[in-house]
């Protein structure tokens, strides 16, 4: 069988189209055992032929797709992140995208409350438009780490991947029905308390930072002065934090379980007592018990305990703060790790 | 109603190609005692009923020799080169060892396939 000029030259091109789909060492050769078989092919489908045409040949080649699907056959599976390590690349991604989506968060929220935002409504799609670069950015480092581990690492140990594929028992997740139940007594003393504490702080913001006191219990209740006006500014903040940690008890007494929505609702109610406790130590003092020193015939200095009393407040939100922080960071790993239902 | 029967042939033949891919090897193996070259084998494979196109054969080809479980060699038959390829002797033993895999693995599935009927 002889190809005329057109169908040699037609074949010689797919041929060549294959050749440059494949690595360079077997390139040759597959090229020629495919030429063999298509030979082979146009011999048998067109036995009759003195000499074979292009249309002869565009017929079988069309059967057999692109150069490029042809060539793909013989090229082993190629992954830019393959199964060996996707486990771990998820998981970093997870950890990484809510680190990320967080922090950002925490900053816009920072900014907001410094007041450094003059449009509201431009400051929401600013705040978008930060997440969706910080979280592509993020995501495209980390699957370009993954990719250079998967194509340098290629057949190689890596220890802390194998790792992860091994059975290890602390990691195992809680059971769903005792990780997750609730406890109601528990939960019912959060309720009352966070009924006071609204009650309590509704009531010193309407006596301007106020509280009532008995000098004398023989004489008339009289109102003194403790929180500063500093402090009353962030009374609508902690108002509004304990209604959402109310609903949320609230919430779980009535569901019996704790669900993805009340974790993250935890979650992103104690980040924002962070950012509270943040600015409230910057805006020292919070408390001033000048009021007593009129009122009190005892000999004290209530300059010095009130400076006292707003350092010891201090040290005890910084401490809130750090104790804050960690148990948010265990419980985004343990949320990401095993989501609740 | 027709789209049903679509999704059950799309799945039905999905289930099939996987069926098919583990035992393409051993199907190839079995008549590589005897020299073959790559369309030879096709051919030789479809008579008997087992369907395989080049897009698969020719690269399990390869892979088997690159294991080391085939031979080949060039040579010009009919003035045109063709790729002759034959089990070796590594080739033989592990196709020995398979089809008595394979026939314990039928067995099995027989008896599993009788317990549903």
């Amino acid at each position: 069988m002889k190809l005329n000029k057109e169908a040699r030259e037609l074949l010689d091109r797919y041929l060549l189209g294959v050749k440059r789909e494949l690595p360079g060492k077997q390139r040759e050769d597959i090229a020629a055992e495919i030429e063999s078989y298509l030979l082979d092919l146009l011999e048998e489908r067109f036995p009759k032929s003195k000499e074979t045409t292009a249309a002869q040949v565009k017929e079988i080649l069309q059967e057999m797709g692109a150069p490029r699907k042809v060539a793909a056959q013989y090229s082993s599976q190629r992954y830019l992140v393959g199964p060996r390590l996707f486990p771990a690349y998820i998981l970093v991604l997870k950890i990484v995208l809510a680190a990320v989506i967080g922090a950002l968060t925490l900053s816009f929220i920072i900014n907001s409350v410094i007041g450094n935002t003059s449009n509201i409504w431009l400051a929401i799609l600013e705040y978008f438009g930060t997440i969706w670069n910080g979280a592509l950015s993020a995501g495209g480092s980390i699957t370009l780490i993954f990719a250079l581990i998967e194509h340098f690492g290629e057949g190689k140990e890596i220890k802390e991947i194998d790792e992860l594929q091994e059975f290890n028992l602390p990691n195992l997740p809680e059971l769903p029905a005792e990780e997750k139940e609730t406890g109601k007594i528990g939960l019912s003393i959060e309720i009352v308390l966070g009924v006071i504490g609204i009650a309590f702080f509704t009531y010193i913001n309407s006596t301007g930072g106020r509280v009532p006191y008995f000098f004398n219990p023989q004489t008339e209740m009289e109102l003194v002065r403790i929180f500063t006006d500093n402090f009353l500014r962030y009374v609508p903040l902690i108002l509004a934090l304990a209604g959402l940690d109310l609903t949320r008890s609230g919430m779980l007494l009535a569901q019996g379980y704790h669900s993805s929505l009340t974790n993250w609702w935890h979650i992103c109610t104690q980040s924002a007592h962070v950012v509270l406790m943040g600015f409230m130590i910057k805006s020292l003092p919070l408390i001033s018990l000048e009021g007593f020193q009129k009122i009190n015939a005892v000999d004290l200095d209530f300059t010095h305990l009130g400076s006292l009393a707003n350092t010891g407040i201090a040290i005890g939100m910084a401490v809130g703060i750090v104790g804050t922080a960690i148990e948010i960071i265990r419980k985004v790993i343990r949320e990401i790790r095993s989501p609740s239902a | 109603m027709g789209m049903m029967n679509e999704k059950h042939t799309k799945d039905f033949e999905k289930l099939k190609q996987e069926m098919r891919r583990g035992v393409i090897v051993l199907a190839a193996m079995s008549q590589l005692k005897q020299e073959q070259y790559g369309y030879s084998l096709i051919k030789s494979l479809k008579e008997k009923g087992f369907d395989v196109g080049q897009d698969t054969l020719y690269p399990l080809l390869r892979r088997l020799e690159q294991q080391e479980l085939l031979d080949s060699e060039w040579r010009v038959d009919d003035s045109r080169p063709r790729r002759y390829y034959i089990l070796n002797k590594t080739g033989k033993e592990i196709l020995r060892d398979l089809k008595t895999e394979w026939r314990e693995q039928v067995e099995t599935i027989r008896s599993l396939l009788n317990e549903t009927e």
